[in-house]
């Protein structure tokens, strides 16, 4: 039997779908749209008894949005037998005046319901007491209080599906004009007063107000304290994912190269023995590094959302962020950018307008996302004297450089935001209108399944793609070999390096630069161990970094590594970045027009930096 | 008047909300009407958000709703005396 999870947002009901189904659970997406669609089971001694489908939170059947578009479609479409055999409709308790609507709307159209009166532990400590049985009557349906929070009632719920008769599938009507319908103020109004008089005629005892979430917006929204909440919490982003997470990663490179020596003295076949290690061992972990700040940057973005924080946020930053053509929900994306690119698309979701959330991912290559900073650091030492600003010993030009190109690549995130804003084609209209959530104290257990099944995305969709990516760039520094033996010179990659080498030669790049900006395709930061291979400086001798800045500056010359320095501000994204992209905006178009657009623009930017930079 | 312009903190009765009356509602009305911004509900404005003076946080049928200025300028208010 075929259970349909349905509520407007904000009323438990993905905490109730975690109770009811437990660890029974698997994410994918509505077929054509990147929404996330949630199946479980109720299980009972081992046995699946019940699938449940947990539908996206709409408020009526008058859907304006992606994700309430989806629900819409699966509860208006015509094969009866594809929807489900009882739609399980969760009411918030503590605010039935807003979520009666769509119980009557379902009720009217013939629905065989089951309903919940989920947080009804928090609506009895308020005082509400309510006539049940003259709301089943008006409902027509089974009424059981529950709380999810606690697991009240949870099991009450599962003996009521289990008992209940599926042999006659009750007709659902839909008119045939609903579009019309649904949207006409005057069956609005009908629902609207048949909640307040059935509702009058039920309420007992009434519900206290609670001015608990007000009282705390007072100073989560104040125009002086609201702006250090926001900035702070900001703050704790940036410095988790650039401080807190660098033990683990720092646990992961170590178990990579455990892994990559332990292959070294057991693999005596010498080419396999490099395909493993350099190829795959070394390019799949130079990617890997980045899962701990992806997994935490998922736990807080959750643990603010379960808060009821992510909403405010939005709220706070909307009209300046909208001057640049972004909504208020861009922040979180853009920031999370700055540790890497893909954690930061990934969290583009939370944009329902489609435009603006393309937009959004299009500039978020721009932020300096960390795997720049090796690179940024070794060119940064190789041009920069570290000497103090203006004499102050705490300011010095090196921080100062680097300071620069973070607002460089933010500022152009800006600029170029704005020409999009201007140039793209207007879809839908931009809509703020939303419903800000009281606050909640979040669930650790869902905290961690959100956090898993990010993880478990990154891993299996982008994990393959990097590997693959690992052994083709392998692949072409290796062969063609003579006598067994790899001469980087005669590469495939430098044949490609030389190639190219007419192209950037107005950047003053040679095709030792060219050869040595390939395997960046795979991930930013080999792009330092490819220009010692080139530059033939062995990797992790003593002195290696000064020795290489040294080199680089002889063979360059200061005006092409300050273009290959820019270079890096606005160059395309690895190739993991263009694979979830793919996978999120669900065109190939898109992201080859990100790597197109941020193609021309670094080489701009170089060209200028260059003509500038040389005597 | 409409929302933007409205004072903070007053029972206000919504009187009619945009300019198509009668006619199909777009998306983003028919929204507002869902959300509550129905004729003779009572509303509260509670805040403006800092910086810009927008978007505005709105208390209507037990929900607190945000809202941008654009969408402020759709519904038209009462002051309940």
């Amino acid at each position: 039997m075929r259970v349909a999870l349905i509520g407007m947002p904000n009323v438990g009901k993905t905490a109730l779908f975690n109770k009811l189904t437990g660890s029974h659970q698997r994410v994918a997406n509505f077929p054509g749209v990147t929404v996330e669609k949630k199946i479980g089971w109720i299980t009972e001694s081992g046995k699946k008894i019940f699938e449940v489908i947990d539908l996206p939170g709409i408020y009526s059947l008058d859907a304006t949005t992606i994700d309430e578009k989806v629900t819409k479609d699966f509860l208006l479409q015509k094969e009866r037998e594809k929807t489900a055999d009882i739609f399980l409709l969760v009411l918030d308790a503590t605010n039935l005046d807003k979520s009666l609507y769509l119980a009557f709307q379902l009720r009217e159209l013939g629905y065989p319901l089951l309903i919940c009166l989920n947080l009804i532990d928090e609506s009895e400590k308020r005082g509400l007491k309510l006539d049940l049985n003259l709301l089943k009557k008006e409902l027509n349906a089974e009424i059981l209080p529950t709380s999810a929070a606690t697991g009240r009632g949870v099991a009450e719920l599962i003996n009521a599906l289990k008992s209940h008769n599926t042999d006659t599938l009750p007709t659902i009507t839909i008119p045939e004009n609903h579009q019309k319908v649904f949207r006409t103020p005057a069956y609005v109004n009908g629902i609207f007063r048949k909640t307040d008089r059935i509702l009058k005629d039920a309420t007992l005892s009434p519900l206290r107000a609670d001015s608990f979430s007000e009282k705390i917006d007072h100073w989560v929204l104040h125009p002086v304290w609201g702006v250090f909440i926001l900035m702070g919490l900001l703050l704790i982003v940036f410095q988790m994912l650039f401080s807190w997470s660098a033990p683990i990663q720092d646990l992961i490179e170590a178990i990579f190269s455990f892994f990559g020596s332990f292959a070294s003295d057991h693999i005596s076949h010498k080419l396999l023995r490099s395909l493993i290690v350099d190829g795959m061992i070394s390019g799949v972990g130079g990617v890997l590094v980045f899962l701990p700040q992806i997994v935490l940057l998922f736990l807080f973005i959750q643990f603010l959302e379960d808060l009821g924080y992510m909403g405010r946020a939005a709220f706070m930053m909307d009209s300046f962020m909208r001057k640049i053509g972004l909504p208020g929900k861009a922040v979180i994306p853009l920031l999370s950018s700055h540790a890497c690119a893909i954690p930061g698309i990934l969290s583009t979701r939370v944009i329902d307008n489609h435009r603006e959330r393309l937009i959004t991912m299009l500039v978020i290559p721009l932020t300096t996302c960390s795997a720049r900073l090796p690179v940024y650091a070794i060119l940064i030492a190789a041009l920069i004297p570290d000497t103090a600003v203006f004499g102050i010993p705490w300011i010095r030009f090196p921080g100062l450089v680097l300071f620069g190109l973070y607002m460089m690549g933010f500022v152009s995130a800006i600029i170029v935001s704005l020409i999009f804003k201007n140039t793209l084609p207007q879809s839908s209209p931009s809509m703020l209108l939303m419903e800000l959530p009281p606050y909640r104290i979040p669930k650790f257990m869902n905290l961690v399944r959100v956090m898993m099944n990010k993880a478990k995305i990154f891993l299996t969709k982008a994990g393959g793609t990097i590997l693959l990516v690992s052994i083709v760039i392998w692949f072409l520094v290796t062969f063609p070999q003579r006598n067994g033996e790899t001469v980087l010179e005669e590469s495939y990659a430098a044949h490609i390096g030389k190639f190219f080498e007419p192209v950037f030669r107005p950047l003053g790049f040679d095709w030792r630069m060219t050869t040595a900006l390939i395997p960046s395709i795979a991930a930013r930061e080999v792009v330092v161990s490819a220009m010692s291979l080139v530059l033939s400086i062995k990797e992790g001798s003593e002195g290696f970094e000064d020795h290489l800045a040294q080199t680089l500056v002889r063979e360059f010359g200061v005006g092409s590594l300050l273009a290959l320095l820019i270079w890096f501000v606005y160059a395309p994204q690895c190739f993991s970045t263009f694979a979830v992209m793919r996978r999120e905006s669900n065109s190939l178009r898109w992201p080859l027009f990100m790597v197109g657009y941020t193609l021309a623009l670094a080489y701009l930017m170089a060209w200028l930096t260059r003509i500038l930079f040389t005597p | 008047m409409t929302i933007d312009l409205a004072p903070l903190n007053q029972k206000l009765r919504v009187r009619s909300f945009g300019p198509h009356e009668g006619k199909d509602l777009s998306d983003l009305e028919s929204r507002l009407m869902h959300l509550g911004f129905f004729e003779g509900e009572i509303i509260r404005i509670m805040k403006k958000a800092p910086l810009f003076r927008e978007p505005f946080l709105v208390e209507v049928r037990g929900r607190m709703v945000a809202l941008s200025k654009t969408e402020a300028m759709l519904v038209k208010v009462e002051a309940l005396s």
